[in-house]
C-alpha cells in the first residue's frame, strides 16, 4: 500500500482524523484547560502518587499480615477494605476539594473576568470544572483497578458488591464535585472562601468515611444485595443524587450568570423536581413494597420538603422587581404568565412556589392516605408545609418592607435558620432554668418537629398549643405578605401586557414594511 | 454605525456615585483616551462597557448591541483588557490562546490560524511554548492583548495597558494600538501616562468624580477651555519693535518674552491668523518663526480636573 492510498479521503485514518478533529472541537474548553493545568500542577500529581503508594503499602501489609496469621479466607475482604479506603479518600475528598479550589482560583488569580467576557456560558464553566474533576477521579479508579481485580482474585469478595461500591462511588464523587463547585461560587472574598473550604472539608471527610463503611458492609455481608428494602434504598439514593447534582449545577450557573440574567427559574424548576421525585418514590413505595407503612411516606415527604427548604429561603428573599432582561421574558399570554408566576424570580413568587409545591404534595398524598385510611399522612403534610410557609414567609415578609441591599438579604437568609433554632432551643434553656422537664426535652409548642411528631401519632391534645401558634403564624404570614404577593402578580401581568404591546408593535412594523413596496 | 456608545450610565456603590450620567461615543477606527485621576470612575465605566458591571441607569451600545439587553452578543463584539488580570501559570502561550480561541467558539483549522495570526501580530510566535509564569510584564500585556483580539472584536477596551511597562515595551504597545486603530477597530484606552495617550489617541474623554468633564479632540478641548490660542513669534528685529507691532494688531493680548522671541495670546480663527502674519510682514517685520504653542494633554488634564478624591 502506498502513502497515496493511505491519505485518500474517506479511508479509515482520514475518517478517524476528521472524527478526532470534530471531537476535539466539541470538547469543553474549560475541561481542556483544567486537565492541562491539573496534570502539570503539584496538587494532583503529588496526591495521586501518594495514594497509589499508600494503597500498595497497605495491600502488601495486608498480604503479609494474612500470611503471618495464616488467615487467608479474609484476605480478599481486608485487601479490598484497605485499598478502597484509600481510593475513597482520593475520589470523595481530594477530587471534590480540587474542584472547589479550581473554581475559586478563577477569582483568586483574577482570571474570572476574562472568562465571563468570553463566549463561555456559566453552564460550560461549571460542567468543565466537574468534568475535569471526573477525569481525575477516573484516573484514580484506573490506577486502583489492579488492586480491585486482585481483591476479586484473592476470593471472598462478591464481584457484584465491588461493582456496586464502585458505581455508587463514581456517582457520589461526581455529585460531590458539583456541590464543591457550587459552594465555591458562593464566596469570592478570601475570608469567606476559607470558611467555605473548612465547611467543605468537614463535609467531605465523613462522606469518605461513610463510603468506606458502606463498602465494608457490602463485602462483609453480600447477602444484603438480595434484600428488597436494600435494593429500594439504593435505587432511591441513586435517583436523588443526580437531582442534588443538578441542583448544585443550577446554583453554580445562577451564581456565575450576569446580574441581569434570570438566575432563579432553573433552581425553582429543580425545587419542584425534588418534590415530584420524592412524591413519585413515596407513591411507588407506598403502593408496592411499603404498603400501609405511613412512616415511609412521611419520611419521604419530610425529606423532600427539607431539601427544598434551603432553596425556598433563597427564593423568598430575592428582590421583588424583575431585572430589565427578565421583565422582557415574561410570557405574552396572560394565562401562561400567571401559570409561570411561581417559577419567575422574586421573593413573593418564591412563596407562591412553596405554596404550589405544598398543594402538589397534598394532591398526591391525599389519595395515598385514602388507600389505607391513614389520615395522619395528610395532617402531617399539611402541618409540615404550613410550618415551612411560616418559617420562610414571616421573616422574609417583614424584611421585604425595609431590606433593599444584597447584604441585608444575606442577613435575612442567615437569620431564618437561626430564628428557627432559637424557637426550638430557647424554651429548652428556659425549661432548664424553670425546671420544666418537657421543655428541656424539646417537647414544647415552639418546636415544629415535636408538634409534627405528635401529629404523626394523631396526638392532637399535645399538639394543640403548637397548632394554635402555627395558626397565628399563618395569619401573620398572610398579612405581612399580602401586599408583596399582590404586587408580584400585578408585575407579572404588567410585563405580560408590555410584551403583548411590543409584539403587536413589531408585527405592525413588519406589516408596514411588507406593504410598502406594494403601494 | 457608532462602534461604542455610552448612554447616560450611572453606577453607585453604596453611597458613592462612581459614575454619574456619563455619555460619549467612540467611532470605528478611532482611538479614544480615557483620562482622569485615581478613583475618577474610569475602570467602573470600562467594566460597565465590558458587561462586567451593571449600571443603575443608562445603557451601553456596542456595535449596535445593548450590553443590558443582550450581554452575550455584546461580548462577542468587544475585547476587554482589564488593568488587573491573571493568567494560568501552568499553561504555555499557545495553550492559553488556544483555550480562549475555543472559549470564543473557534474550531478546527480556523482556531489554529487565528492563534497563529494574533501571535504573529503581537510578536509572541517565538515564545509560544513558554510557560506564562516565566513571562515578563510586557510579554504578559502582549499576551492579554493577543487574547483580546482572538474573536476579532469591533471594539477594544484597554484599561491601563501601559502600566508597569518599560519604555521599549510602551513604544511597542503604542505601535500595536495604532495598528489596531488602522485596522478599523474602535479603541477606548485609559492610562495615567498622558504623553503616551497623546501620541496615539485621536480624542480623549476626561472624567473626574464620576462625571464626564470633556470629550473631543485634544485641540477642540483646548479651544473650549481657552478661547484664545497661544502663539510664538521670532523676527529679525529687536523685541521692542516686534512687541509694538503686535500690540497694534487686534485680538492680541498678554505679550511676553520667551527664548529669543515673543509669546502672545491670540483670539481669532486660522484665517485671521494668516492675515495677521501678512500685516506684520507688510509693517516690515521679518518673521523667522511663527507657530502655535503645543497643546499638551497634561495641560488639559490639569485645567479640567481638580484632583477631587471620592
Amino acid at each position: 500500500m502506498t502513502s497515496e492510498t493511505l491519505s485518500k479521503p474517506g479511508d479509515e485514518p482520514a475518517a478517524l482524523g476528521a472524527f478526532l478533529a470534530r471531537a476535539d472541537d466539541r470538547l469543553n474548553p474549560i475541561l481542556v484547560k483544567e486537565v492541562r493545568q491539573a496534570l502539570r500542577g503539584r496538587y494532583f500529581r503529588n496526591l495521586f502518587w501518594l495514594t497509589v503508594v499508600l494503597a500498595t503499602a497497605l495491600g502488601v501489609f495486608m498480604i503479609v499480615l494474612a500470611n503471618v496469621d495464616g488467615d487467608l479466607d479474609e484476605l480478599g475482604t481486608n485487601f479490598f477494605m484497605a485499598t478502597f479506603g484509600v481510593l475513597s479518600f482520593a475520589v470523595h475528598t481530594f477530587v471534590p476539594f480540587w474542584a472547589f479550589q479550581s473554581m475559586g482560583a478563577e477569582w483568586e488569580e483574577n482570571t474570572f473576568d476574562l472568562l465571563v467576557i468570553s463566549d463561555l456560558r456559566p453552564k460550560q464553566l461549571v460542567v468543565g470544572k466537574v468534568l475535569a474533576a471526573t477525569v481525575q477521579a477516573l484516573l484514580y479508579y484506573s490506577a486502583f483497578s489492579p488492586f480491585l481485580v486482585s481483591t476479586f482474585l484473592m476470593g471472598g469478595v462478591d464481584i457484584l458488591a465491588i461493582g456496586l461500591a464502585i458505581g455508587l462511588s463514581i456517582l457520589v464523587s461526581t455529585t460531590l464535585s458539583f456541590l464543591a463547585v457550587a459552594l465555591s461560587t458562593l464566596g469570592r472574598t478570601k475570608i469567606v472562601r476559607a470558611a467555605l473550604a473548612m465547611l467543605l472539608a468537614c463535609a467531605l471527610l465523613p462522606v469518605s468515611a461513610g463510603a468506606i463503611g458502606f463498602a465494608t458492609m457490602l463485602v462483609q455481608a453480600p447477602n444484603v444485595l438480595r434484600d428488597r428494602d436494600f435494593q429500594y434504598a439504593v435505587a432511591m439514593f441513586g435517583s436523588v443524587l443526580p437531582i442534588v447534582a443538578l441542583f448544585a449545577f443550577a446554583i453554580g450557573c445562577a451564581r456565575l450568570a450576569h446580574e441581569e440574567e434570570n438566575r432563579s427559574s432553573a433552581l425553582r424548576v429543580l425545587a419542584s423536581a425534588i418534590t415530584v421525585v420524592t412524591l413519585a418514590w413515596a407513591a411507588v413505595g407506598y403502593t408496592t413494597f411499603f404498603r400501609g407503612e405511613e412512616q415511609f411516606v412521611i419520611a419521604l415527604v419530610g425529606a423532600g420538603c427539607a431539601l427544598a427548604m434551603v432553596a425556598y429561603v433563597f427564593f423568598a428573599t430575592e428582590p421583588e422587581p424583575f431585572g430589565r432582561r427578565v421583565a422582557r421574558q415574561v410570557p405574552s399570554s396572560r394565562t401562561l404568565a400567571l401559570c409561570s408566576l411561581p417559577w419567575l424570580p422574586g421573593g413573593a413568587r418564591g412563596l407562591a412556589l412553596l405554596i404550589g409545591n405544598a398543594l402538589l404534595t397534598l394532591l398526591v398524598v391525599g389519595p395515598l392516605a385514602l388507600l389505607e385510611g391513614d389520615e395522619s399522612i395528610v395532617v402531617f403534610t399539611l402541618a409540615l408545609y404550613l410550618y415551612a410557609l411560616v418559617v420562610v414567609g414571616l421573616p422574609s415578609g417583614i424584611a421585604s418592607y425595609f431590606v433593599r441591599t444584597l447584604r441585608g438579604r444575606t442577613a435575612v437568609r442567615v437569620a431564618i435558620p437561626l430564628l428557627l433554632g432559637l424557637a426550638i432551643f430557647l424554651p429548652s434553656i428556659a425549661g432548664m432554668l424553670l425546671d420544666v422537664h418537657a421543655w428541656m426535652e424539646l417537647e414544647h409548642p415552639l418546636d415544629p418537629f415535636w408538634v409534627l411528631a405528635c401529629l404523626v401519632d394523631l396526638n392532637l391534645a399535645d399538639a394543640g398549643p403548637g397548632l394554635a401558634l402555627l395558626a397565628i403564624g399563618v395569619v401573620l404570614t398572610a398579612i405581612v405578605n399580602a401586599k408583596r404577593v399582590g404586587n408580584a402578580v400585578a408585575e407579572v401581568l404588567r410585563c405580560s401586557a408590555e410584551r403583548r404591546a411590543r409584539e403587536a408593535a413589531a408585527a405592525q412594523a413588519t406589516h408596514t414594511t411588507d406593504a410598502a413596496p406594494q403601494r | 454605525m457608532t462602534a461604542l456608545e455610552v448612554r447616560g450610565i450611572t453606577k453607585t456603590f453604596r453611597s458613592l456615585k462612581a459614575v454619574d450620567d456619563v455619555s460619549f461615543t467612540v467611532e470605528p477606527g478611532s482611538i479614544c483616551g480615557f483620562i482622569g485621576p485615581n478613583g475618577a470612575g474610569k475602570t467602573t465605566t470600562m467594566r460597565i462597557c465590558a458587561t462586567l458591571e451593571l449600571p443603575d441607569h443608562g445603557d451601553v451600545i456596542v456595535d449596535g448591541v445593548s450590553v443590558l439587553e443582550d450581554p452575550r452578543r455584546a461580548r462577542r463584539k468587544l475585547g476587554f483588557m482589564p488593568d488587573n488580570y491573571g493568567a494560568y501559570p501552568q499553561t504555555t502561550i499557545r495553550e492559553y490562546l488556544d483555550f480562549y480561541a475555543r472559549a470564543y467558539g473557534l474550531t478546527g483549522k480556523a482556531r489554529k490560524k487565528t492563534v497563529d495570526q494574533v501571535m504573529a501580530f503581537t510578536s509572541l510566535g517565538p515564545l509560544e511554548e513558554k510557560l506564562i509564569n516565566t513571562l515578563s510584564k510586557g510579554m504578559k500585556q502582549r499576551l492579554c492583548l493577543a487574547k483580546t483580539m482572538l474573536h476579532d472584536p469591533a471594539v477594544l477596551i484597554l484599561d491601563e495597558p501601559a502600566a508597569g511597562l518599560d519604555p521599549r515595551a510602551r513604544v511597542e504597545l503604542r505601535e500595536l494600538v495604532k495598528a489596531l486603530g488602522a485596522m478599523g477597530k474602535a479603541l477606548l484606552i485609559s492610562s495615567h501616562i498622558l504623553t503616551e495617550l497623546a501620541e496615539m489617541c485621536d480624542g480623549v474623554a476626561v472624567i473626574e468624580s464620576g462625571k464626564l468633564l470633556a470629550r473631543g479632540r485634544v485641540g477642540e478641548i483646548q479651544r473650549s477651555l481657552q478661547p484664545h490660542a497661544t502663539m510664538y513669534v521670532r523676527a529679525l528685529c529687536d523685541l521692542a519693535t516686534l512687541e509694538k507691532a503686535l500690540l497694534e494688531e487686534p485680538g492680541i493680548a498678554n505679550v511676553r518674552g520667551e527664548r529669543q522671541g515673543l509669546v502672545f495670546d491670540y483670539t481669532g480663527d486660522d484665517e485671521a491668523l494668516a492675515r495677521l502674519l501678512e500685516r506684520l510682514v507688510a509693517r516690515g517685520v521679518k518673521p523667522v518663526e511663527f507657530a502655535g504653542g503645543e497643546v499638551k494633554l497634561e495641560d488639559i488634564f490639569m485645567s479640567l480636573t481638580q484632583g477631587t478624591l471620592q
